[in-house]
Formats: structure tokens, C-alpha cells, sequence
């Protein structure tokens, strides 16, 4: 059976031997439905234990999903997975994704996705048209930041196509570097940009004109119209932002959509036409500021008040998208941790020039520096942070401070992420779900935390909902109002975890955006409960997918198929890695840390106490079907699954 | 309403008016049957967008030597009365706007959804709005 909404075809290039071969994805549909969950089953199929991040035979895969591109709300993003550079203490199986127009453009050039394997001899992109690919010398492209790459690929092939490009970051093997599209789209975590570099791949250029099928066109349509009109302002917050009328004035700051699909105005997303530069003098810039690069001029009053301003910031911005490197793990873990060994005493230069982050000057020195691994010191931070404090043998206890686990900094976690505001007991949730996990989780599972916060009327006076409200409304999906509580300590914090943990396959799988899904909270129903039609908001990603493929699953079904895809991901974990519970319980120490934030209905701040958050773990494990002592999947679990082979695999690492 | 209007520096480039367009009329995602286009700027932000303007008295229509683009009164929109269309393709060159599109071996142009165009309500940043009839 065709279904809807997939291209039909997954490209398959090696890159030693200049193979291309197409397959059809019908091979993994409908279990492995798309982006994430294709990803995990050709990763169990295909990575043998002892593959590193940079190997030849490592797959690079980069995959769409069944929604991915079409009229689907916040349809736009991209699946990369495969083993990641930025993984620590391993280099391990991950992921990460990106949004902009380039997965919409893939599939319409008739692809699902694409897995590169191999190294090619000599720099090289792949051009992808109407189910074709050519692999093409990319010698003159090496060495160029990702937007003049991005612009000399246009100019050849032509300005519709769409460019997914590494910088000199990831040519120089960079942990921390990103592939990117566009201005600001990146797969910023996990060092895919890296990975691509070790293969010699600079760019992959699509373009294509193809059709996608669609199972049951009118009700697909009404139920995006539904789902459109539903959606609220992203980050979990119920109202929508305004421009800012200075900004506009300025710098020609307005709206524009970070991917795709995308049918709200979020609080970051914005563009700026002209922007005079400071360090390039005489130049305008013009490019996307998303997410976190707005910490990049530093803000007063937070733990990030350094004093570059909006212009300098800008730039900084704007050349560490060029150069290729991770945002997040500059602002939040990078920068944070050389501001602490200078007001420690620990150093006071970096290669010979004073830290200065006030600085552009420092920055740009800092960043390039990174990319193309300059200097003793700027070498071992190209390596990231974390692996960094090892090399040089300083900062280890002020890294504990801002990277909770696996190399990643922290992230809606109430300790090392001082920019998101979230108190105990909800990053409780958060912790459960960093140590279940190989790298930030946050970046598909903002649902919770974030949402809660968000929604709450400390962080939205005027629009915001009552912890009362709160606690209802999550008890539908929770099971339970504890889970939603402020003043439930450590009680009902397992389910959300685990419950999230599902939603966040399924976005990466489908895909949709993970700052809106899932729909939980509302202004839009009278019982604040999200809903649309006759759809709950929970059961909107399942309703946009069956009415598109022609997949007829219930709500459970997609679910199942979701946990079915953690399940497998921990066993090759298992299998590849060895992965155990003593791994998972590496991020209490970070928590125990003080919180940043205080719940002002407990009046204190707090640490986490180990004791209990391991009891919590107990229950996500019986919740996911793993052993307490290992937290490894029984043969039950991966029964119930039907992954009774891959089981085998697991030989003695499997509890009977 | 007569014709829709585009406020280009609202477009966010999501891209939502395409890809609505395109399954309302196709029944497919098929950006080629989509009758509104939008040229993505992405380095300058300044996108632009390939419409139908409903003019009042239309190239296409002129250039039509068998009289097959009509009013729908009820609409307001220029119409293909594909009975009559030979296929000839002088209206997709005639159209200064470049809206008059190819596809499927027939020329295809907004005909505003019988008189709710998909697009108007896809846009959720007032980029595409609706101009009511000023009779």
C-alpha cells in the first residue's frame, strides 16, 4: 500500500565508493513512520558496536517525516541522527534537527530521507533534483562560511534550491558543530556539522517539483485549518508577542516563520533586514535571530549581562552561524564557564588575548578561533566545553554547574540554564528526562516544564492560568493533578517524563514543531483544555498523520509505535554502548546543585535529594518496562514491542 | 469579495497560503497546482508573491482567443471555462504577473475558491487579506 504524505524514497549515498541507491521507504512504513523512528531502526540495523562518530562507515542520516512539507501546521523540520560527535563520555547514537524550508524541498524532490555513509576523497555536495542526485566537487566551497556557501550553490543551481551546509567548524571536525540552512536553521546539537565535515560533505542542495499524495485530502485539510487555528503563541506562552517598534524602525526587525508550517508569532523568531555592523564596518547584515541568539548582546539583569549590545550581539550571532558552531553550548555552557574561570582566577586570557565579553573583538576572536582551531586553548574548546576542561585541566567543578550530562549544557533544568525560568518540583521532570537520555532532551520535550511555566500566571500575569487550572487540565493527560502541582515535590513526576518521552518520538517522526506540540493548555476552551472539533489537543499530531497517510491508528497505536522507538533506542544503546543505569544516575550530582529559581509557594530554594529522585527513576522504569537495577528493557518489555530478535542481541545484558 | 490583496513585508515565508492552495485545488501537495507562489528571500527577508490580482480588465482574458475566461458573478473571479479552453497557453503568456500558471497540460489560475480563497485563512499574519467587493 502507497501512503500519503511520504516522497517514497529514501536516498542512500556512500561517499568512499560514489554510490547512490535509492530505496523505498516503504521498507520501514508504517511501524518506523517517519524521521526519528526511521532513523532508530536503521540505526539497530545498520551501526555496529565500536562505530565512532567520525568512521567512514558512520551513517550521517538526515530524514523527513510523513507531515514534513505539507499544509500540516509547523510542518517544516528535519530528523539528524546518527552517531554524535558532541556525545560524552561517548560518542554515541543521537540526534538532533533543524527547520527552514530544506525537508519540505527534499521531499518534493522525492526523497524521505537521506543516509550518507563513507568519506569522499576530496570535498564534495550532493545536488538533488526530482530523484536524482549527482555527487559534485565542492573543492572551491571548502573553507567558506555556511551562508556564502549556501549563496555560491544558489547562484549555480538556482535561487529556489535549498542548502544544508557545514562551516569551517565542521570541516575542522569541531565537536560543537552545527549544518545549517538559511540564516539561522540549524541541527545545532550534537555535532552533526562535524560529522558531515569527517566525510567530506560540505553541502546537500535539493530542489524539486514532485507531488506528495494525500490519503483523504478534505478532512486532512479541515483538520490542519482546526489545528492551525488552535495553535497559541510557542514556548508555552498563551499570548502572542508584539514587535518591538524601536527594533522595527531600526533595523527592519519582523516576523518570520523558523520553519516551515509555522502559523503563530513565537517570542523569538524574528528578522532583521539591515543591521549596521560593528566589526565588518561599512557592511549592513540582514539574517534570522531564533531561540537563544538572542542572548548574544547579553541581557541586563540576568546571569548573561555582558554588555555587547544589539548590533555587536547581532554579528556574533550571525558569524557563529557562518563559521558553523552550536549557539546553546557557546551562551549557555562555553561562555558562562570562561566567565567563571576568569572570576575564579583561573585564567584571565585565552591564547594571548584578555577575556572580554564585552568585547566583539573577544568574541569574534573566541569563535573563529573554535572553528578553525587556532591556539592552544581555542583548539581544546573545539573539542566542546566539556571535553575541554579535561584537555586543559581546569574548570571541572564550575562545568558541573553548567552541564548537567553526556557534554550538553544545561537546558530548562532550573541549575546551569539561568535564562528559562523553572523551579523545583518541575525540573524534577526535567532531570528525569536528562538522564534517560544521550544528549539536552529539551530540544523535543519542551512540553512540560516549559508549557507549565509558561502558562502559569508567574510567568503570564495577565493571560496566565491558575495552578489550580493548571493542575486539571494536565491531570487529563497526566493521570494525576500531583503531576502538576507546585507543591508536589517528588510525587506524580515520573508519568510526564515518561509521557513526553513518547511525544518527543513523535514529533521528531512526524514531524511537527516542538515549541507547539503537544496542545495541552488553551484561552481558546472554556475548561482551558486544548481542542479543536471533535480532536482533544493531545490526539492532534495522530489526527493531522491518519487523515494524510491513510495509517488508520488510534491514539494508543501511535503511541505504542512511538515507545517503540525508545525502546529500541535504549537497546541499541545497550547493545552499542553498554548504556546502564549507572550512566542515567550520572546527573544527580548537577541537580543536587541549589536551583536557580525559587518556587515562591515553597519560599525556599532547594537541591535535589538523590534518594528520592532514584525512587522517581524506579517508577519511570517500571513505567518503560526496564529493570530498576539496570534500567535496561526486560525480555517482557521488548516482547510486548515485538522486538523479540533485537532482545537477542542483548545476549546477558537482558533481564529474563 | 471581488480579489485578495498581499501585504508582502507581513509574509513570515511559512509558506501555509502554498501549501493549502495547492491541496485545495489539486487535492494533492503539489506546489505546482498552488496558485498563489511565494519567492523566498531568505538572506534579505523581503519576500515576494505571485498572484492573481482579478484585474479589471485582465490580459489573460484578452489574450484568449476562444472567450473561455469569464466572470463568476458570484465570486467576483476571472474563470477558466475549461469546455471551451483549447489549451493554447496565450493567457499564461499574456498575464504580466506571471499568475496565470501551467500544469497538468492545461493552463490553471485562482479563481478565489468559489469566493473563500484557502489562502486568506491559511495566513495567520494578515500578509493575505481579503478585499470586499466595493459595489
Amino acid at each position: 500500500m502507497t501512503y500519503g504524505g511520504y516522497a517514497g524514497k529514501l536516498l542512500r549515498v556512500n561517499l568512499s565508493t560514489g554510490t547512490i541507491e535509492q530505496q523505498d521507504t516503504q521498507d520501514y512504513l508504517p511501524d518506523w513512520y517517519g524521521g526519528r523512528a526511521m532513523a532508530a531502526r536503521i540505526a539497530w540495523d545498520e551501526i555496529p558496536p565500536g562505530t565512532g562518530a567520525f568512521d567512514p562507515q558512520s551513517p550521517l542520516m538526515i530524514l523527513t517525516g510523513p507531515l514534513t512539507g505539507t499544509a500540516a501546521p509547523f510542518s517544516g523540520r528535519t530528523t539528524v541522527c546518527g552517531i554524535s560527535s558532541q556525545g560524552y563520555p561517548l560518542e554515541w547514537y543521537s540526534r538532533s534537527s533543524f527547520g527552514g524550508h530544506w525537508g519540505p524541498e527534499l521531499k518534493h524532490a522525492g526523497f524521505d530521507g537521506i543516509i550518507v555513509t563513507g568519506r569522499a576523497s576530496s570535498p564534495v555536495f550532493l545536488k538533488i533534483e526530482n530523484r536524482t542526485c549527482k555527487i559534485e566537487d565542492a573543492r572551491k566551497l571548502w573553507g567558506m562560511g555556511i551562508y556564502l556557501t549556501q549563496k555560491r550553490i544558489m547562484e549555480r543551481c538556482g535561487s529556489d534550491w535549498r542548502i544544508f551546509a557545514i562551516g569551517p567548524a565542521g570541516e575542522n571536525r569541531v565537536r560543537i558543530a552545527i549544518a545549517a540552512t538559511e540564516t539561522e536553521s540549524a541541527s545545532g546539537q550534537g555535532g552533526y556539522g562535524a560529522v558531515m565535515g569527517s566525510k567530506n560533505l560540505k553541502a546537500i542542495a535539493v530542489h524539486g517539483t514532485l507531488p506528495l499524495p494525500v490519503s483523504e485530502p478534505e478532512k486532512f485539510l479541515e483538520v490542519c485549518r482546526l489545528v492551525r487555528n488552535e495553535a497559541h503563541a510557542s514556548h508555552g506562552w498563551p499570548h502572542e508577542p508584539e514587535l518591538d517598534s524601536e527594533k522595527v524602525q531600526k533595523y527592519g526587525q519582523r516576523y518570520q516563520a523558523c520553519t516551515q508550517g509555522c502559523a503563530v508569532r513565537c517570542y523569538d523568531a524574528r528578522f532583521y533586514t539591515t543591521v549596521p555592523a560593528v566589526l565588518q564596518k561599512g557592511k549592513n547584515l540582514s539574517g534570522q535571530v531564533d531561540c537563544i541568539a538572542g542572548l548574544f548582546p547579553g541581557i541586563e539583569g540576568t546571569f548573561y549581562d555582558w554588555k555587547l549590545g544589539f548590533e555587536a550581539g547581532f554579528e556574533i550571532g550571525q558569524i557563529a552561524n557562518d563559521e558553523g558552531l552550536n549557539h546553546w553550548e557557546i551562551l549557555i555552557g562555553l561562555v558562562p564557564w570562561l566567565r567563571y574561570l576568569k572570576t575564579d582566577g583561573v585564567i584571565n586570557k585565552i591564547d594571548g588575548m584578555n577575556i572580554d565579553l564585552d568585547s566583539p573583538e573577544f568574541w569574534s576572536f573566541l569563535l573563529k578561533g573554535i572553528s578553525r582551531r587556532e591556539g592552544e586553548f581555542r583548539s581544546a574548546l573545539s573539542e566542546g566545553t566539556t571535553r575541554a576542561s579535561k584537555i586543559l585541566g581546569i574548570g571541572g567543578e564550575r562545568l558541573k554547574q553548567l552541564f548537567p550530562a553526556w557534554g550538553y549544557a544545561g537546558h530548562w533544568d532550573g541549575h546551569g540554564d539561568r535564562i528559562n525560568y523553572v523551579f523545583f518540583p518541575y525540573w524534577i521532570v526535567s532531570a528525569l528526562q536528562w538522564a534517560m537520555d544521550t544528549r539536552d532532551p529539551i530540544s523535543s520535550a519542551h512540553g512540560y516544564g516549559q508549557n507549565i511555566m509558561g502558562w502559569s500566571r508567574i510567568c503570564s500575569p495577565e493571560h496566565g492560568l491558575s495552578w489550580d487550572r493548571i493542575k486539571k487540565v494536565s491531570s487529563k493527560i497526566y493521570g494525576s493533578e500531583a503531576c502538576a502541582d507546585p507543591e508536589s515535590g517528588y510525587t506524580g513526576k515520573a508519568f510526564p517524563a515518561y509521557w513526553h518521552g513518547q511525544r518527543s518520538v513523535m514529533k521528531d517522526s512526524l514531524t511537527v514543531g516542538d515549541q507547539v506540540f503537544p496542545r495541552i493548555y488553551s484561552r481558546k476552551t472554556e475548561d482551558h483544555f486544548a481542542r479543536a472539533g471533535d480532536m482533544d489537543g493531545p490526539s492532534f499530531e495522530r489526527h493531522m498523520f491518519t487523515s494524510l497517510t491513510g495509517i488508520s491508528w488510534t491514539d494508543d497505536e501511535l503511541n505504542h509505535a512511538s515507545e517503540r522507538v525508545i525502546q529500541l533506542e535504549r537497546a541499541l544503546l545497550v547493545r552499542n554502548f553498554n548504556r546502564s543505569r549507572a550512566d542515567d544516575e550520572s546527573v544527580i550530582p548537577y541537580f543536587e546543585g541549589i536551583e536557580q529559581q525559587t518556587n515562591p509557594l515553597l519560599g525556599n530554594t532547594v537541591g535535589m535529594d538523590g534518594d528520592k529522585f532514584r525512587k522517581v527513576m524506579d517508577e519511570y522504569y517500571d513505567l518503560r518496562g526496564w529493570d530498576r537495577k539496570m534500567g535496561r528493557p526486560t525480555m517482557e518489555t521488548m516482547a510486548k514491542f515485538s522486538l523479540i530478535e533485537e532482545a537477542k542481541q542483548l545476549g546477558h545484558r537482558i533481564v529474563e | 469579495m471581488t480579489k485578495f490583496n498581499i501585504k508582502s513585508d507581513l509574509c513570515t515565508g511559512c509558506m501555509n497560503c502554498v501549501t493549502v492552495c495547492s491541496l485545495t485545488n489539486s487535492g494533492s501537495q503539489d506546489r505546482s497546482a498552488s496558485l498563489i507562489r511565494v519567492d523566498l528571500e531568505l538572506f534579505s527577508g523581503k519576500h515576494s508573491h505571485i498572484y492573481c490580482r482579478q484585474c479589471e480588465n485582465p490580459e489573460c482574458r484578452r489574450a484568449c482567443p476562444e472567450g473561455a475566461i469569464n466572470k463568476d458573478l458570484q465570486s467576483g473571479a476571472w474563470t477558466i471555462n475549461y469546455d471551451l479552453c483549447t489549451k493554447c497557453g496565450r493567457c499564461v503568456d499574456a498575464c504580466p504577473f506571471g499568475a496565470m500558471f501551467w500544469y497538468a497540460c492545461a493552463p490553471i489560475k485562482c479563481e478565489l475558491c468559489g469566493g473563500k480563497p484557502a489562502c486568506c485563512e491559511a495566513c495567520r499574519f494578515n500578509a493575505i487579506t481579503p478585499e470586499e467587493d466595493k459595489l
